[in-house]
């Protein structure tokens, strides 16, 4: 029964130790003050509630205000979209659900992707300037060198999917086909939406 | 139930009139107080700290809200709550016992914590501030202590703002049988001899052990919360029961 409160405690400690690595985190922080963002996890249906002060997050179990936002979805489901480059995704398939003030849900997001943390500032206080510096030098050029490889290898496969075999359709079609289903979509709710209205008024 | 018995209130497992028990407790920690960290590091084998934390994430305080930690003691709590409420709120640290207070304030000025805690020699049955105050009340191994526990509540449910919570940690009573047994022993051989070697007080430490043992049970508090008028009341158990944090809400 005292499982939650120790991972809230031990996740909001990592969580800020975290957010502390940037030192201009108060920057992102302050607009989102005083404000509440819920998040349920789901199959757990636990909810937690993370509330932005000044220069952290507080998170706690129970809030007798109503929360600002209500983010609802699978553990999987939000890690992902916290890690996507495109988060809306998430949203539109469903799979994360959020309700309340959709602008603040959005500036939460976007907090993990404006850190801008230095490493090798923080570790040169442990291991002395020369040292992090080599060894920040060398993780960058091997970061770049996998990024270099990967993109390569994804360009080579894209192409040879799309223009050679022709087994899947190029991006913007598949965005055109996607627009177009969203637009059904629309339209079809809009349909039911004035039948119930019409059934309504009989 | 006679007059007697009606005048009368437990003080461990003795039978003592109701107005000497705060004298009586006064005594006991009054005794106490110099070595009051130490012992609690010795006789909880340094778990005390886990429970104060798993308090402090029950109690929901937010950064610039307004804490009153009763029996608050030596500080230990006070320090985590001003962690949480930062610059912006503000604790109480209040006790009854004014050389517990005194420790309690010079451990937080030496650590430099001054700016926005305030201190207050208070009974918690009648507490002298004003209603709808605070957005915690909190109780950490004080509860026990106290003569008349329902007005405690009452009293603490008084000067909670709407939406504030009640957090009661408290010694509770073993949920297993193999725990009981082996708590017992520790408790009633084993701690009175701890107290008389290093705090040389073997009838405070005793004072202690029965203290606990006359503690309501998990539920019978929880009702007691409830007829003090808070909402939403609930227990957590920790290590087995052999102590609880009760919280309440005031909506």
């Amino acid at each position: 029964m005292t499982f939650k409160p120790l991972f809230i405690s031990a996740f909001e400690t990592a969580l800020n130790h975290y957010l502390q690595l940037d030192d201009n985190v108060t920057l992102f922080l302050k607009p989102l003050e005083s404000k509440i963002i819920a998040i349920t996890i789901l199959p757990f249906n636990e909810t937690l509630y993370l509330c932005p002060a000044d220069d952290k997050i507080q998170i706690i179990d129970y809030s007798p205000e109503e929360a600002d936002t209500h983010i609802t979805g699978s553990l999987v489901a939000l890690g992902l979209m916290s890690l996507s480059s495109n988060p809306k995704r998430a949203f539109f398939s469903g799979e994360v659900s959020i309700t309340g003030d959709l602008t603040l849900g959005h500036q939460f997001q976007q907090i993990f992707k404006k850190l801008d943390i230095d490493l090798e500032k923080h570790l040169a206080h442990y291991t002395g300037e020369s040292f992090a510096h080599k060894l920040s030098q060398f993780a960058h050029q091997t970061h770049d060198w996998h990024q270099e490889t990967l993109n390569g290898l994804r360009l080579n496969i894209t192409e040879f999917l799309q223009d050679e075999s022709k087994d899947l359709p190029p991006e913007p079609e598949i965005a055109l086909f996607m627009q177009h289903v969203d637009q059904l979509q629309e339209d079809s709710e809009r349909l039911e939406a004035r039948i119930n209205q019409l059934g309504n008024t009989q | 139930m006679s007059t007697e018995q009606e005048n009368s209130t437990h003080f461990g497992y003795k039978q003592v009139a109701t107005e000497d028990k705060v004298n009586m407790v006064r005594g006991v920690f009054d005794s106490v107080a110099s070595q009051y960290d130490i012992m609690n590091d010795l006789m909880s084998f340094g778990i005390h700290r886990i429970w104060k934390r798993v308090a402090i994430q029950l109690s929901n305080v937010r950064e610039g809200e307004k804490v009153l930690d009763l029996a608050g003691g030596t500080g230990d709590l006070t320090i985590l709550f001003e962690k949480r409420v930062g610059k912006k709120g503000s604790v109480v640290l209040a006790d009854i016992n004014s050389e517990m207070l005194r420790t309690g304030r010079d451990r937080l000025i030496d650590k430099g914590l001054t700016q926005n805690i305030n201190f207050a020699q208070v009974n918690a049955e009648c507490l002298p501030f004003e209603d709808n105050s605070f957005d915690c009340v909190c109780i950490a191994f004080g509860l026990r202590n106290v003569t008349d526990k329902s007005a405690a509540l009452r009293s603490m449910m008084r000067v909670l703002k709407p939406g504030g919570r009640v957090i009661v940690l408290e010694f509770s009573h073993p949920t297993d049988k193999v725990t009981k047994t082996v708590y017992d022993f520790y408790s009633f051989k084993l701690m009175p001899k701890i107290g008389k070697f290093v705090a040389k007080d073997e009838d405070s430490y005793r004072y202690l052990a029965e203290s606990i043992r006359m503690h309501p049970k998990q539920d019978d508090l929880k009702n007691m919360m409830e007829e003090a008028g808070l909402e939403r009341c609930e227990y957590f158990n920790m290590s087995q029961g052999v102590v609880a944090v009760h919280r309440g809400y005031k909506f």
